[in-house]
């Protein structure tokens, strides 16, 4: 099992808080999202889609803002904000890492 | 006409979901869909046979309504949920179908599968420690719960030992090999990987031997009070016995009364021929006769050990005589006071007369080597 597996986000997680960002959306609303967004390159099932949302509710990255009908919306928390932008730090410290050994090459 | 309906054994331990969803995929492909699953028993509704991908995925704690949601929002997805498996420790497992090769996997992600299977993997890890210690731990329950009986005295009772002996090292090898898939699991989980199919074939017989013997486990109150249909007789006409009249001079057998509530006459595995018999008479004074023919000389040491070592935690100033005769293995005189316990072992017999008056044991002992000796 993953320890601390909330300091650093998969892909799939990654993209749940990116969903979240702009505005408050249903779990169908993130899939659509997470597919526009990377053009089908990260597929999210809904058994990962209902276990992230229901961890990252455990986390208080996330919370359910309105329940219609079926329909349950979620909203990025302050906690989860942070917990982004410090995902995208390391991510673009990465990708720099990764540009700069390949300028050398 | 084809059935609508079949009935099969369902899948024990669901700690290796790769197999079960391999199992199921192969049913779907030749038309059959797990509809609903006890206890024991996993029932198929009649499907169009086709390709299938069978995802099993725990069940989270949620309000019905918002598991009815999910549902939904998975059928949307693709995934349909036709049935649950009834977890083995509380932890029930939903099984969910999909035809549709362009739908994206149910789990997408091996973080988030581990943690979906996280809780369920821990509780189950901690069960099965637990009924193993309590297996091993057996002997010391069994003390607890019957202080007045001892471990050995237990054991020699059970006219059901050998078949409670092999169920209960069935259950410590189910428990072993839970932990092994548990462990595998866990290892692949932390891996980040998500379990393979492997071989369901094997798990699946596995299983049913399991449940056969769940079954017969379950069965054991029933067998055991209709052991006593074929239970063989004890020989024990072969074992040593003193007469009280032949202890207490001027008394006849009018003198004695039989005292049913200590009266032991049984044959079981671990001791073929054995009795007790206990006799009270007029004025008090008790005469008891005990005589066990073991199945093992080891067994037969012990109890020699352990009946003298009753008495002397009963009697803390009893003083003890070794007596030397040819006859027996080992032998000995316990005295405390006006109470006197012969014990004696020849081979796998164990011999015990206990008196509570003032009597000369030595002739009776002679006649017990007699006996002992033939």
């Amino acid at each position: 099992m993953a320890k601390e597996p909330l300091k650093v986000l998969t892909e799939s997680m990654f993209y749940v808080l990116l969903s979240l960002l702009r505005q408050e959306r249903c779990g169908t609303e993130i899939v659509q999202f997470v597919d526009d967004t990377t053009a089908g390159r990260v597929p999210l099932g809904p058994g990962t889609l209902y276990t992230i949302l229901g961890k990252f509710q455990e986390e208080d990255l996330i919370r359910e803002t309105a329940v219609e009908g079926r329909k349950r919306t979620y909203a990025i928390t302050d906690r989860g904000r942070a917990l982004f932008r410090q995902e995208l730090s390391r991510l673009k410290l990465c990708v720099a890492d990764g540009d700069r050994e390949e300028e050398r090459t | 006409m084809r059935k609508q309906k079949k009935r099969a054994l369902r899948p024990l331990e669901l700690w290796n979901p790769g197999a079960i969803e391999k199992w199921l995929e192969d049913e779907a492909a030749k038309g059959w869909q797990l509809e609903d699953c006890g206890r024991a028993l996993a029932v198929f509704k009649a499907i169009e046979p086709g390709t299938y991908r069978v995802r099993l995925q725990p069940q989270r704690p949620e309000t019905p309504e918002a598991r009815r949601e999910r549902g939904e929002a998975f059928r949307k997805m693709g995934w349909d949920c036709t049935a649950v498996i009834v977890g083995d420790d509380d932890y029930d497992c939903e099984v969910y179908y999909c035809n549709d090769p362009s739908v994206p996997e149910l789990d997408t992600d091996p973080v988030a599968w581990g943690w979906a299977w996280e809780k369920p993997l821990r509780h189950s890890w901690g069960v099965a420690w637990a009924v193993l210690g309590l297996l091993v731990a057996l002997p010391l329950l069994m003390a607890v719960l019957a202080p007045r009986k001892s471990v050995l005295e237990a054991l020699l009772c059970q006219n059901l030992f050998w078949l409670r002996l092999v169920v209960m090292f069935v259950l410590g090898v189910a428990m072993l090999r839970r932990l092994w898939y548990l462990r595998r699991m866990r290892r692949q989980l932390a891996a980040g990987l998500v379990p393979d199919s492997g071989s369901w074939r094997r798990d699946r017989r596995w299983q049913q031997v399991i449940i056969l013997l769940f079954l017969l486990c379950w069965m054991l109150p029933v067998i055991s009070n209709m052991a006593p249909l074929w239970r063989v007789e004890p020989d024990t006409a072969s074992l040593p016995y003193i007469a009280p009249v032949e202890l207490l001079e001027g008394t006849d057998k009018a003198y004695w009364e039989f005292e049913t509530a200590n009266y032991v006459y049984q044959s079981t595995p671990l001791a073929p021929d054995r009795f007790g018999l206990q006799y009270r008479g007029e004025n008090g004074e008790h005469v008891r006769n005990a005589a066990d023919r073991l199945r093992f000389e080891i067994l037969a040491k012990a109890l020699y050990r352990e009946r003298a070592a009753d008495f002397q935690k009963n009697y803390l100033d009893a003083t003890e005589t070794a007596v030397e005769n040819g006859a027996f293995d080992e032998a000995m005189l316990l005295t405390a006071g006006e109470e006197q316990l012969f014990l004696a072992r020849t081979g796998k017999v164990v011999y015990a007369l206990w008196v509570d008056f003032p009597a000369d044991l030595e002739e009776s002992i002679q006649h017990v080597a007699a006996e002992l000796e033939k």
